[in-house]
């Protein structure tokens, strides 16, 4: 079963926030809610210190922290493709995965006392049923101008090591990966 | 499947920690399965241990168990002789059940008000038989009569006449003809009642209420009260997971309140096997007429501004749960950039 995930190349991400954009606007989120954040960190090290922009959403972890915590059972995480979702109608907004999850990726809806997280723009990647790929990307992949951020529909270990501060991935096994080397992507 | 089941009442499909396991456990031929609706398959025989066993009263017979049972055990005069299905030949028993097991408290206190002194109660081989598990509901059932009904209580005499044992059907091969019937039986089992309601409960309460309120009455595993210790956040958790919808939550400008009803309250332990806090705990209590009716306040949780992000916050810990999971660990978004 493929587990689908992100790939985010930090050569290339120059922080432009087009991706957090970009959700905001598929997602239609209420203000304060941001499933996508991109967040400043210092990479490298003297006398080549390096200015690293990290986006992060949901990372639609293999062993989701969420999933446990939830006491309404109303996170599932699709057996095919592995894509974690909170249904709606069963969140109560207690917000117990916001503070269990490593990445901050739930978000608690203040105008729907609910608690909302990226959705791997599921509406868009899969088909209404779910058994196949449409071929379409998230929004915040399909708008990175700097092609830093990319769909992966297959992914595997990492090969690449994550950036400082990334939580500790054997807590949730998150489905994203890293890539520090710049090569053209034109 | 001749047993019909109500998923709005049930506690499993609410919150997977559900410990209540009532009629899996009960259930001799293992038709039932609960996921997010509850379902009985084919291979049920109508037997009713769910029924007795459920304290949500989430099952239902066709015929309608316990009504059907109070209308043969009463206005038979003072003894009445009710057998089950594996008891040997007797004479004129009021009622032939499965097994013991389906006679509720609802069934005994029913008879204890209409007069009825003595009930015979005559079985088979309980030990080999395939629905031992009624034994145990049975017995539980006769303590809580005399619990509830007192004096009233009526001598309950149990009988052993060996007779037919119940062994697992085997499925019949179906003739030709008879495959059109198999299609004729409804397909599904669920059934909603207009209002989702507890009708065992009911029954049980109304009886209570015309016996009159001579002494307090304490019913084991019948009747609770809940403690919610300083550990409360306040948040909806309990209240969405209670399938008797005893429990009601009201956010006010400073507090939370959650509200109890412990009339309503079975005992099914899915509030305190929900709580994230672990700050229910359950404990038996009397039913006496001095329990008023309708929501009670419980707790009341003060609510304090979260000091990183600013919403209403409850319990113990400084900051609300977004900003306590952002600043828990070592989160990437821990310094997220505005």
């Amino acid at each position: 079963m493929p587990q689908l995930g992100f790939r985010l190349n930090l050569a290339r991400c120059v922080g432009c926030r087009a991706c957090e954009v970009a959700c905001k606007q598929e997602q239609n989120t209420v203000e304060g809610v941001r499933y996508r954040q991109v967040v400043e960190r210092q990479g490298g090290e003297f006398p080549a210190p390096k200015r690293l922009f990290v986006s992060i959403a949901c990372n639609h972890c293999v062993e989701p922290a969420c999933l446990k915590a939830c006491p309404r059972g109303a996170i599932s995480k699709d057996p095919k493709w592995g894509i974690v979702l909170i249904d709606q109608e069963r969140c109560v907004g207690c917000r117990y995965c916001a503070a269990v999850c490593p990445y901050g990726a739930p978000q608690f809806n203040p105008a729907t006392g609910k608690t909302e997280k990226c959705t791997l723009c599921v509406h868009r990647v899969l088909t209404k049923d779910r058994t196949a790929l449409t071929g379409y990307k998230p929004a915040c992949v399909a708008t990175c101008i700097g092609k830093a951020l990319e769909f992966v529909t297959d992914m595997g270990e990492p090969s690449e090591p994550d950036p400082s501060h990334f939580a500790d991935r054997n807590m949730t096994k998150p489905a994203i990966e890293f890539q520090w080397g710049w090569d053209s992507p034109w | 499947m001749r047993v019909l089941a109500d998923s709005t009442l049930c506690a499993r499909p609410l919150t997977p920690r559900a410990t209540c396991r009532a009629c899996l456990d009960v259930c001799p031929r293992g038709a039932i399965s609960i996921g997010t609706e509850v379902a009985v398959s084919d291979a049920c025989d109508g037997c009713g241990l769910c029924v007795a066993a459920c304290p949500n009263g989430v099952f239902e017979t066709r015929w309608g168990l316990e009504s059907d049972l109070v209308a043969k055990v009463t206005g038979r005069g003072r003894t009445v002789i009710v057998a089950c299905e594996a008891a040997g030949d007797i004479e004129a028993p009021a009622a032939r059940v499965p097994c013991l097991g389906v006679v509720t408290e609802g069934v005994l206190v029913a008879a204890a008000l209409d007069g009825v002194e003595r009930i015979e109660m005559v079985h088979g081989l309980c030990a080999s038989c395939l629905r031992r598990e009624g034994e145990a509901l049975f017995h539980r059932a006769v303590e809580r009569t005399e619990a509830l009904a007192g004096r009233l209580a009526p001598v309950v005499d149990m009988r052993w006449v060996p007779g037919r044992e119940v062994r697992p059907v085997r499925r019949a091969t179906v003739s030709r003809r008879g495959i059109f019937s198999l299609f004729a039986q409804p397909l599904s089992c669920a059934f909603r009642r207009e209002k989702p309601e507890n009708e065992r409960r009911r029954r049980l309460l109304g009886l209570l209420d015309r016996s009159g309120g001579e002494r307090p009455r304490s019913a084991r595993g019948l009747f609770f009260d809940l403690d919610v210790s300083v550990a409360c956040t306040g948040c909806p958790v309990c209240e969405a997971v209670c399938p008797m919808r005893a429990i009601g939550r009201e956010e006010g400008p400073g507090s939370v309140l959650l509200r109890f009803d412990p009339i309503r309250c079975t005992g099914c332990d899915n509030c305190r096997a929900a709580c994230p806090e672990g700050a229910i705990s359950l404990k038996p209590r009397d039913y006496s007429l001095s329990i008023p009716d309708g929501m009670r306040i419980m707790a009341t949780v003060p609510l304090h501004r979260c000091p990183s992000c600013g919403t209403p916050t409850g319990g113990r810990r400084p900051t609300c749960l977004s900003c306590a999971g952002r600043e828990g660990r070592l989160r990437l978004t821990a310094e997220r950039t505005r």
